[in-house]
């Protein structure tokens, strides 16, 4: 099946699983199978190996949380087009929590959500990246240049929802049951985050690029504060201005104004 | 060379840790230094290293593809050159604790992925869009790259 309508709602089918070792890997299994279809949803009770960046842990307490990924068909999009993607998905979840904890919620570049000072969920997006056929391509393009396409993100989804302890080793994370003081059905919430996905989709289908990356600045982490940054092994300060197009880190008041995810990282 | 290509190299050795480079092409040779305390900069952040692959700065060597603008040596013997598609960084696992995506000697064929691509927090798993062997690396794990960069050499035999 090459060809994908949209009519299928995200999180339909939406796959309940007692424990799994990664959500991101069982989705990405699903399409090595062939049997992903866009929209669907994988949600762990318990996640036993999630997937934090490059090696590190995503740990969270089993039954307590949303683990999940989503799978969505991206190959309408251009490869430069990724960061709008990004900050579609970093919206939705923004969306979703800020609904039950305020105005205090944000994203961290890049695509991490805090509340106040302290993390409430992160994303961590895999794509397959692949090219047109030769058959394709001349239909496409007369020219010689291979035309590389990505054609499913795997969005990974983590939210600290009922649980109230953490590792010692995670400084500063927040639920959303230390921030109302109520315990929430973890599925039912699940199912709302998808939603909000849905939304936050159309208007990346629909090209809403510009309205996109403003809400996403709108709702930045410290925008307009002094931060502090590391790059390398030399910490700085200086103040947030922005997110651009291309998802680079604009800054004031350091010899460098933007900088790539990758090149520094958070002080805090 | 045109303007553009030479801007596009000193932005490139700019970031990285390349005191001298000369490329010679037919419609003459070009010469980037970098200042010397520029160096110092960025030899103080050694992870931040453009790439560790061996300079082709001497006269007798092919400037093969380490250097990251060259598409005539590409053309002078048969390999095919897998180029990164976007901006990113550059890994050959898909993560720390796990086997590389392919060795030097790794038989590829379309769909096969040969390494990821991140871009802000976002992994690609780049696919072969050829068969063949891969017979260069050209990026060390864990690098930057730019859009077009040469990644791979691969014989199609």
């Amino acid at each position: 099946m090459s060809s994908i309508s949209y009519i299928s709602h995200i999180g339909e089918p939406f796959i309940e699983l007692e424990s799994v070792d990664s959500t991101n890997n069982y989705a990405f299994d699903m399409i090595q199978a062939k049997l992903a279809a866009h929209g669907m949803v994988c949600f762990a009770h318990h996640q036993t190996k999630g997937k934090g960046q490059r090696g590190k842990i995503w740990a969270t307490e089993p039954n307590s949380n949303i683990t999940l990924s989503v799978i969505l068909n991206t190959s309408f999009l251009q490869l430069h087009q990724q960061f709008y993607f990004n900050a579609a998905m970093a919206l939705a979840v923004l969306d979703f929590f800020k609904n039950y904890a305020g105005d205090a919620t944000s994203i961290k570049w890049p695509n991490d959500i805090y509340w106040n000072d302290r993390k409430a969920g992160g994303i961590l997006i895999e794509t397959k990246v692949g090219y047109h056929t030769q058959a394709e391509t001349k239909n496409i393009s007369t020219t010689n240049k291979s035309l590389a396409v990505w054609n499913w993100a795997i969005v990974g989804i983590g939210i600290n929802i009922n649980q109230t302890q953490f590792n010692a080793a995670v400084k500063n994370a927040v639920s959303l049951k230390q921030i109302t003081g109520k315990e929430f059905n973890v599925i039912s919430l699940a199912k709302e985050l998808c939603t909000y996905i849905e939304k936050r989709f159309e208007q990346v289908q629909k090209e809403n690029f510009t309205q996109l990356l403003e809400s996403y600045n709108k709702h930045l982490f410290k925008r307009n504060e002094e931060v502090k940054l590391k790059k390398k092994n030399m910490a700085f300060t200086c103040s947030i201005k922005g997110v651009n197009e291309r998802g680079e880190l604009l800054v004031d008041g350091y010899a460098q104004d933007s900088f790539l995810w990758g090149e520094v990282e958070w002080q805090l | 060379m045109d303007l553009k290509q030479i801007h596009e190299l000193i932005k490139i050795i700019n970031k990285s840790n390349i005191g001298e480079i000369s490329i010679e092409d037919k419609d003459g040779k070009v010469t980037i230094k970098q200042k010397e305390e520029q160096l110092v900069k960025v030899a103080a952040q050694p992870q931040q290293i453009y790439s560790a692959a061996p300079m082709p700065v001497t006269e007798n060597t092919v400037p093969a593809a380490t250097t990251p603008i060259v598409t005539k040596a590409e053309k002078s013997d048969n390999y095919i050159t897998i180029k990164s598609p976007m901006i990113g960084t550059f890994y050959r696992r898909p993560s720390p604790d796990k086997p590389t995506f392919v060795e030097i000697g790794t038989e590829i064929q379309p769909g096969k992925v040969v390494c990821i691509i991140e871009a802000m927090k976002l992994f690609n798993e780049i696919e072969a869009e050829i068969k063949g062997k891969i017979v260069k690396i050209l990026v060390e794990d864990n690098s930057p790259v730019e859009y077009d960069q040469p990644l791979f050499l691969v014989d199609p035999a």
